[in-house]
Formats: C-alpha cells, structure tokens, sequence
C-alpha cells in the first residue's frame, strides 16, 4: 500500500495515495504504520481525505496501529468523509479517536498537547 | 409480485478482487432511493460478507468462485452472495462492549458481521446441495 510520509515539527502525518484500506492492503498498512511507531513516531496524525472506502479490516488495522503506540503518544485522524464517518459511529470507533478536520487543526491539537504535559 | 431486475457477478476468491465488487454495488445501489451514505454502508456490507467467503469459507485458497446475485425491485435491494466453501457461523451480533479509554478492550477484528446486521434490513443464511447462501437486504425508505 502507498502511503505519503511527513513530519512537521515532530509529528509525523501519513496520508494513504489510494483510496481504499481494505482486508487486502491493511496488513501492508498495519505492517508500515508499526515499522514508522517502532522508529520512535509517536504523535501521528493519519489524513484519510483521500480515502473514500475502509472496510472492517482496514478499520482494524488502524485500531492496531493505535494500540502500537499506546498510552505512550497519539494517533489522531483529520479529513475523514461522512460516508468513511459512517462506518467509525457504526463501530462506535469515533468515540476512540480524535477527529479532525483538517490537518491543521490535527496538528495544533496535538503540538498543544504537548506543550501541555 | 414486484417486478425485479438481476444481475449476477462472479469473482475469483482473491481479497485484490474484492474492490470490484465494491464498485458494482455502489453503482448499482447509487440509481437507487438511497442516500451516499446508505449507499456506502450497503457496498461495505457485501464486501464483508464476500471477504467472509474468501477468508473463512474457503480459507484463503484462491481458484474458487464467489457468486453475487443483485436484485433490484422498487423498494428494496438484495444480494446473495454464494459459496460452496465451508459453513460460517452468521448468527446475529452486535458490536461488542468495549471501554473507548482503555486500549486492551478495543476490539480490532471481528465488526463484520455486527455491521451487516446493523445496516441490513433482513439477513439470511442457508445451505443447501454443497451451496452457502447469504441474502442480504436493504428496504428504500
């Protein structure tokens, strides 16, 4: 699975170049979000703007990569469309993770978290 | 009875495969009465229920098919998705019980079946002559 990288002070932003994470890309997925968490990434923000479908394992995969960083940093997503939304609330997901809805507004988010610990 | 149009897809048991199935039914469910999102979560439920087949029914072997039949009436939408793999269990389900502050409860897998039954109208397993049958249906409105 492509996936874009980037790091703005400090946190790194990842936004899949395909538009579905789905049970045969999201062990790939899984796979290089965990390479990125275990090389010390701890404040991620995944931008799904360009995501129009994710299935239950892709959803998954995203769960996992969350539970990879642990109490130990954060995984926030930014750019979700309602549709892919629909699926988060479906799941009872959206109340596991911060949504934003931009990747400014992730980013800031996250930056004042940090200035406040 | 209410006139109903059909038409039927067969893909080989690869999850690369599965996508197409995706995007027969989102466009087929897009000439209908239902909302975007509807339209999502009806393309989500079949492709869950066909990467069912290929995970769970014939285990990940390729080289087998995987049948959807589409039928489309006024107020409703149908599919059957059909396999001669093994038996899966589809009994009802909800999403289990988890506490979205502590990580160890959230589930990662296992939201297949709780969406399809959460999105479907009606959902029905059969088996019969070697063939498993999953009808899937979505009433408009």
């Amino acid at each position: 699975m492509q996936l874009e990288d980037k790091k703005i002070e400090g946190i790194l932003i990842v936004r899949p170049l395909e538009k579905r994470i789905d049970a045969s890309s999201a062990t790939d997925f899984k796979g290089k979000m965990v390479d990125w968490i275990n090389s010390g990434n701890s404040r991620i923000v995944l931008d799904l703007s360009g995501v129009d479908f994710i299935d239950s394992s892709g959803l998954g995969a995203i769960v996992s990569s969350l539970k990879t960083i642990g109490t130990n940093g954060d995984l926030v997503i930014c750019g979700l469309r309602d549709t892919v939304m629909s699926l988060f609330r479906l799941t009872r997901m959206n109340r596991v993770f911060q949504i934003f809805a931009s990747e400014e507004e992730a980013l800031s988010a996250l930056s004042n978290a940090k200035k406040s610990c | 009875m209410q006139n109903a149009t059909t038409i039927k897809l067969t893909i080989e048991s690869k999850l690369e495969n599965v996508f197409l199935i995706g995007l027969a039914v989102g466009g087929i469910c897009s000439h209908t009465p239902l909302n975007e999102t509807d339209v999502f979560q009806v393309k989500l439920c079949v492709v869950e229920a066909v990467n069912n087949v290929i995970k769970h029914a014939y285990t990940g072997n390729v080289c087998h098919d995987v049948d959807i039949c589409v039928e489309l009436r006024p107020d409703r939408i149908s599919f059957q998705i059909c396999d001669t793999g093994k038996t899966f269990e589809y009994k009802k389900r909800i999403m289990a019980d988890f506490d979205s502050n502590d990580l160890k409860t959230i589930p990662e897998g296992g939201m297949g079946i709780p969406i399809i039954y959460a999105v479907m109208n009606d959902v029905d397993y059969n088996t019969s002559g070697g063939k498993n049958i999953l009808t899937l249906c979505k009433h408009f409105g």
